[in-house]
């Protein structure tokens, strides 16, 4: 017993004389991911970051009342209830943080920064494709559910379970209308798997007076209409340093789907084999398709010289059909550039896209950055604010218009992250942060890519055993063309 | 036994709870685990050799002492052999995980001290129980390992993959001139020593050639994930670091649960040729958590932390578009654009040549070896092709001249032109003759 008192008042003694390490002031906390100087949904899950080689974490918040956080290691996970409740009090408040940590008998307090709590919740649900940067090949990918208000996952898709096929383009409808999706599975007996309302169906998009099956695209706000790309994508290497792969059309054009009546149509002025359209999209009120298109040349020998602009076609909505002339809204080519990816926003004032110096898909293009398209003013500008040293594509809008969702390779140029940021009122936007993991080094140990990020409201109603099912036991329901 | 058993080695990242998080997401975690553990130590000199017999031994002790359970059995010792031989039939095929060993050791190990627990009901119980949960484990082995006969070719192919991971070029080049299976492995390994030396015009011949397949291994769909990763050597060497990164990616994406540290490993020093100090850093920092990579990934970015600006970029080439496995318009804007491009000029003089493509090969030797590379003379092979591409209406004189043949190559010429070809069996124009494509 004496003994043992004698190891314990050691013990405290030491303890106490590794609490008088040196103390020291330093700039800002190198935290990983980096949440310095952020704004952040209100209903957003904990931001768990870690501070490489700390033995201990001390997180100190000022808002309206001040909350402590405490971890015993490089990493700081922030109880679940307790992060709930600190931003449910303080929305609409920027809060001051101030961290310390303590590396071996040091401690470093670093420079506060800050977090502006908006009380714009953020789409609850996330969906994304995980997959290995392999170029053309796939071998294991699934796409995936996140519940942004919790780190719960859950497959929505999972292709060995679909005959090693290629699974991709999850996408819902924007607006508050019945949430309707859709997701291409590649294969045998694959199709576009249409879900809404807790009903799914499997089209084939494929008709014999239209280039293939369908694509890139969207569906409409109330669900009923599709626009997509036909395309006949091919991939091919670059030989330089950075660039690694060039994805091009040989040939695109563009069908109007029509879900209900399950019929396909197109318009001689989105077909045919002198220019190339991709990547459609509808405006908020539904009443416009926004597209890329480019004059056709031979590739890939021309690949560097294809310059996508940004076009639009009236749609009507009571008849199914697409306008007799199209507009011309944003020149690229002669910027010398090329735009991908447009996406309206919910609110109808915007168009968020990628653009890149050349060609049709830009996400191995380490130049593609967000640039936002103001319709009434016709500005068009770089989202200085959000674009990282990479790769910056494939984003999205959430249902609010106040916050949007991308793939960015900012960190280490291949592999893909979801990123968000804040859209205000005024159209500014806030400085990016990535999706935050129970386990806030996960980033870097993974080597899967998150591809084609997507926000949405209510979970999928399916999953990867529903979707296996649906694929092996269901016939396609064949779409029929309509002039 | 050998080298035997050899596989490909995979990562485990110890101290990162993310990615041992990813083995419980399947069946039979603790045996992937551990197996995997295991076999990223196969490369190292008789690792494989020494764990594989140490986990049977473990297996034969225990199917003895379930066996020596049950009351009725005697021999004990003796039949406990039968499993364990089986066992090791079975992990004789590369393609079966060491996870199946370790597997079977623990599910063994269980079931005979189940087997003795005290008390009948108990007993039943537990062993009821270890069958529910364990036996759905054992099937899952069924989905990762493919069992293929042994083959005496495919253990010769992870030799020399070995000894040239292992640097010990000399042994790769004594074993390829061997090729005692005709293997188009081998026969890519024993090009790659050459090349390495900077004689692969030299060489060439002297060894088994399956046409122009012993220079690169195209990736396509169908081909075994152990030619994959293998395929990144000769690009890399090469300086397509394009088509390298493109094979090590896939090498990666096919191999085990998709994370080969060689290939991680690959892709880091590709990121270094080509200056892309992000992505490097980005590979660095997982090998930085495996095992046996940790000292060189620490190395690594110690140096990207310290000599970044100092670092050499090696791929200095023209960007153009490539298909991949066209090896020809890679290498040839390689040999045009590149500073250091002697390694790429060879090996595509050489395909030219493998390939019987004497146009090619002279148009590619004016425009990139010619008042570059023949100054100090030309290599035999060169010279036996060139003479059978010269113009009959040009001055023979003027030609040997021009392009560097020596007195000996044009003798053997008409040597060989008067049928005495049993000399000249190493030579350009008895390859050009004889050879046929490779099945």
């Amino acid at each position: 017993m004496k003994r043992w008192l004698t190891y314990s008042v050691w013990i405290l003694i030491l303890a106490a004389c590794a609490r008088d390490g040196a103390f020291r002031e330093a700039g800002t906390p190198p935290m990983l991911p980096d949440y310095t100087d952020i704004t952040l949904p209100v209903n957003i899950a904990p931001l768990n970051f870690e501070l490489e080689g700390a033995d201990a974490l001390r997180l100190e918040i000022e808002g309206s009342r001040p909350y402590r956080f405490k971890a015993g290691g490089a990493q700081l996970r922030f109880p679940m209830k307790k992060w709930k409740e600190m931003l449910r009090e303080e929305a609409g408040n920027t809060l001051q943080l101030t961290l310390t940590a303590r590396f071996g008998r040091e401690y470093r307090r670093y420079a506060p920064f800050t977090w502006t709590i908006s009380p714009d919740s953020i789409d609850r649900y996330l969906s994304y494709r995980l997959i290995e940067p392999a170029y053309e090949v796939w071998n294991v990918l699934s796409i995936e559910e996140r519940d942004l208000e919790s780190f719960k996952t859950r497959l929505l898709a999972d292709n060995t379970t679909v005959e090693s096929t290629c699974i991709n383009c999850h996408t819902a409808n924007r607006g508050e209308g019945i949430q309707t999706s859709f997701m291409h599975v590649r294969g045998a007996k694959g199709g576009t798997l249409y879900s809404r309302d807790g009903q799914m169906r499997k089209l084939n998009t494929a008709t014999d007076s239209t280039a293939g099956a369908a694509v890139y695209g969207e569906i409409s706000a109330d669900g009923r209409y599709g626009i997509f790309t036909t395309a006949d994508i091919r991939p091919i290497l670059h030989s330089g340093r950075f660039d690694k792969l060039e994805v091009f059309d040989a040939s695109s054009d563009l069908i109007l789907l029509d879900f209900e009546q399950g019929t396909v149509t197109d318009s001689p002025l989105v077909k045919g084999p002198a220019f190339q359209e991709t990547f459609p999209c509808w405006s908020a009120d539904g009443k416009t398709v926004y597209f890329c298109r480019a004059a056709a040349h031979p590739q890939p020998d021309s690949t560097f010289d294809m310059h996508y602009d940004l076009y639009s076609v009236a749609f009507d909505p009571a008849t199914g059909r697409l306008g007799d002339t199209l507009t011309l809204v944003v020149d690229a080519a002669s910027r010398g550039k090329s735009i991908s990816f447009p996406k309206c926003s919910p609110d109808g004032r915007y168009i968020l896209m990628t653009v890149a110096d050349y060609g049709t898909f830009p996400i191995w293009h380490s130049e593609t950055d967000l640039w936002l398209y103001e319709i009434a003013s016709g500005a068009l500008f770089p989202l200085e604010a959000v674009n990282g040293k990479y790769s910056d594509s494939y984003h999205c809008w959430s249902s609010s218009g106040r916050w949007i969702c991308w793939a960015s390779k900012r960190d280490d140029r291949l592999y893909g992250k979801p990123y968000f940021a804040h859209v205000g009122a005024d159209g500014t936007v806030s400085k990016p942060f990535v999706l935050p993991q129970r386990d806030p080094g996960r980033y870097l140990v993974t080597l899967k890519s998150y591809n084609i990020p997507e926000l949405y409201r209510f979970p999928e109603s399916y999953d990867a055993a529903y979707v296996s099912r649906f694929y092996t036991e269901m016939e396609a329901e064949k779409m029929s063309y309509t002039k | 036994m050998g080298d035997l058993p050899v596989r490909l080695p995979v990562p485990s990242c110890l101290s990162d709870a993310s990615w041992l998080a990813t083995y419980f997401t399947k069946a039979a975690p603790f045996s992937f685990l551990l197996g995997d553990w295991l076999t990223q130590f196969f490369p190292l000199p008789g690792v494989a050799a020494v764990v594989t017999v140490l986990l049977l031994v473990l297996a034969w002790a225990g199917f003895r002492f379930l066996l020596d359970a049950m009351p009725t059995v005697r021999h004990a010792a003796l039949w406990a052999l039968l499993p364990t031989a089986l066992l090791a039939f079975l992990i004789l095929s590369p393609e079966v995980p060491l996870a199946v060993l370790v597997g079977t050791c623990l599910f063994v190990w269980l079931f005979a001290w189940a087997f003795r627990i005290p008390g009948r009901l108990l007993r039943y119980v537990v062993v009821v129980l270890l069958a529910v949960l364990l036996v759905p484990s054992a099937r899952s082995f069924n989905s990762t390992a493919r069992m293929e006969k042994p083959s005496r070719e495919r253990e010769y192919d992870y030799r020399i993959h070995f000894k040239a991971d292992a640097g010990r070029w000399d042994t790769v080049e004594k074993m390829g001139r061997r090729n005692p299976y005709e293997s188009l492995v081998t026969a890519y390994y024993y090009n790659l020593s050459q090349a390495r030396a900077g004689r692969l015009p030299d060489g060439l011949l002297k060894a088994y050639q399956p046409t122009w397949h012993g220079l690169f291994i195209p990736v396509k769909p169908g081909v075994e994930d152990f030619k994959l990763m293998a395929s990144t050597d000769a690009l890399y060497l090469a300086g397509d670091y394009a088509q390298a990164q493109h094979s090590a990616m896939l090498g990666m994406t096919f191999s085990p649960r998709q994370r080969s540290a060689a290939m991680i490993r690959q892709l880091a020093d590709i990121a270094f040729a080509n200056g892309d100090y992000d992505t490097a850093r980005r590979y660095l920092t997982m090998l930085s958590k495996t095992a046996l990579y940790r000292k060189w990934a620490l190395e690594g970015l110690q140096l990207l932390d310290t000599e970044a600006d100092r670092l050499t970029v090696k791929n200095d080439c023209r960007d153009i578009l490539v298909q991949h496995n066209d090896y020809r318009t890679a290498l040839a804007n390689i040999a045009a654009t590149a500073s250091d491009a002697k390694t790429a000029t060879d090996y595509l003089l050489c395909l030219d040549l493998l390939d019987k493509d004497l146009a090619h090969f002279r148009q590619d030797y004016d425009a990139l070896y010619k008042g570059r590379y023949d100054a100090v003379g030309v290599p035999v092979l060169y010279q036996e092709a060139l003479l059978m591409t010269f113009d009959e209406n040009t001055s023979p004189a003027a030609q040997l001249t021009e392009y560097g043949i020596v007195r000996a190559t044009l003798d053997n010429c008409a040597e060989f032109l008067k049928g005495n070809e049993k000399p000249f069996r190493t030579s350009y124009w008895f390859y050009h003759k004889y050879a046929q494509p490779a099945q």
